[in-house]
């Protein structure tokens, strides 16, 4: 144990419980959500108001340390092999706990609640339309999020978990299938290929000339046998007809879209209206010459009016709406 | 602790030594197949017992090994998935700077005392807490993907934060290293 925890030991006395609680709330408050700058005010207000709420406070960081040892990524693979390992010896998590802790057997209970038997077979289907979002949930654990304009159709049978990606853009985080005999295979299916997950979270976007893999979590095989590639944690992949490549985008750009924003760094004004678009009934077209105005931003997909409208504050550029609904983006005469 | 009953744990053990060793010797091979772990082991289980005055007491000494047992048995896979997972991890890295032998000791150890931290927490609250902590994760974000509300997440987190500080400075006794 480093001196400071022996210190933070050693003063433990001192911390009244209403304290520690205190400081695990306001962890959750400014740690684990974004917090604005009232909650900021109120934090820092609480923090200087008494010793011991400091003392809490760098107790609570003190307790989480061990969790820097690693980059969180590295320590969450760890502990995935590790529960691997363990089940393939039949020791379950929970049963090693069982193990060393009197009293698991009401835990045990509750593990047999949360898991449900899946059902043999269940087919689910859902589209969007542009600026909307929807949640599809399956009893094995799935969780699929379709993105704006977007249709899927899902066909979990026995052996297989199929999902037809038709159009747009979801996002997939993989049940564990801990009820069937054996892990059934997840495979999204592509005009382009198959995706196969492996234990995994990504991304996965149907665009004109070939489907967009971003994986955020474990791995994603794209292709058919012959022309397989492994696309990993934090990797984003395009796969068409002549097979998958590796794009330079961190896996993470690739799902913004779940926060509702569109995170642009330097970015030809042309990309982020034709992304925006994919958000509005009334579609965005533009003059070349406005194309390649190049922005940088935070813009928000739920409220794409607002989005143009911070554009055409700080570029020189004019929008139009035609008789057709279209927003028309045009440079300003002064600036040609 | 005074000498005297210093004395007694010693003479204690050495009763217990005698009479159980073979017994916890075969329990521990059964388990871990494989006759030089398990004499490791049961010395191991043997060292426990210094500085604990209340194995004087003790009325069924088997059980009271037993359970010492499969701690350091469970401990032992522990360390050596924990291993296994981290140098399969590393050799798939590529690149990879070497680290020295007292790094790896030490990132070994830390990641048994995270296992062993986490195993405790119930499944949800586990993974609540390990995509804000790890992944950097929002709570409404894990909400989402977890399918329970936000509420849920935070208090699955404050949970979770909790069984943290009470495993550092609340626990009775010596703490694991």
């Amino acid at each position: 144990m480093s001196d400071r925890g022996r210190e933070a030991r050693r003063n433990t006395s001192t911390v009244p419980d209403e304290a520690i609680e205190a400081a695990i709330e306001w962890t959750v408050k400014i740690s684990f959500n974004i917090p604005d700058e009232n909650t900021h005010r109120e934090f820092e207000e609480w923090l200087g108001s008494d010793p011991r709420h400091a003392e809490a406070w760098q107790q609570m960081k003190y307790s989480q340390e061990q969790l820097d040892v690693l980059p969180g990524h590295q320590i969450i693979n760890v502990l995935e092999r590790v529960d691997e390992k363990r089940r393939s010896r039949g020791i379950s998590r929970r049963e090693a706990v069982k193990w060393t802790a009197l009293g698991a057997i009401l835990l045990v209970v509750g593990w047999g609640i949360r898991n449900q038997r899946p059902e043999p077979g269940e087919t689910m289907a859902a589209d969007t339309e542009a600026g909307a979002r929807h949640v599809l949930r399956f009893s094995e654990g799935t969780v699929i999020e379709l993105n704006t304009d977007t249709a899927v159709r899902a066909e979990f049978t026995r052996r297989r978990r199929n999902v037809h990606l038709l159009r747009g853009e979801v996002f997939i985080a993989t049940g564990p299938d801990s009820e069937s005999a054996a892990s059934r295979p997840f495979v999204v299916e592509t005009p382009f290929g198959p995706l196969q997950a492996l234990g995994t979270r990504f991304a996965v976007r149907l665009m004109t000339g070939g489907v967009r893999v971003a994986v955020l979590e474990g791995m994603v095989r794209l292709g058919t046998s012959g022309t397989i590639t492994v696309a990993e944690a934090g990797e984003t992949w395009i796969l068409d007809a002549r097979g998958g490549r590796r794009l330079s985008d961190s896996a993470l750009t690739a799902i913004d879209w779940i926060d509702d924003v569109i995170v642009a760094r330097n970015l030809p004004l042309s990309d982020l209206l034709s992304e925006l678009s994919r958000y509005r009934s009334e579609k965005i077209v533009w003059d070349p010459g406005a194309a390649d105005l190049k922005v940088s931003g935070i813009y928000h997909t739920d409220d794409t009016d607002g989005a143009l409208s911070i554009l055409s504050r700080s570029l020189p550029i004019v929008l139009n709406s035609r008789p057709d609904n279209r927003i028309h983006v045009s440079l300003m005469k002064s600036a040609k | 602790m005074s000498p005297a009953i210093e004395q007694a744990i010693r003479l204690k053990i050495h009763t217990l030594y005698i009479d159980h060793r073979c017994w916890l010797h075969n329990w521990l091979r059964r388990r871990v197949g494989c006759m030089e772990t398990a004499a490791d082991l049961s010395q191991d289980v043997f060292l426990r017992l210094l500085g604990r005055p209340d194995i004087i007491h003790v009325r069924r000494p088997q059980a009271y090994l037993g359970r010492i047992a499969r701690g350091l048995l469970i401990d032992h896979w522990r360390r050596r998935d924990v291993e296994q997972a981290w140098f399969e991890i590393q050799a798939a890295l590529p690149g990879q700077v070497q680290s020295s032998p007292e790094e790896r000791f030490e990132i070994i150890e830390t990641l048994m005392a995270v296992d062993r931290l986490l195993s405790e927490l119930k499944p949800r609250m586990r993974a609540a807490f390990l995509s804000a902590r790890l992944e950097g994760m929002t709570c409404p974000d894990i909400a989402r993907r977890l399918g329970v509300s936000r509420a849920t997440v935070e208090r699955d987190i404050a949970g979770a934060l909790r069984h943290c500080h009470r495993a550092i400075f609340r626990s009775e006794g010596d703490p694991r290293p």
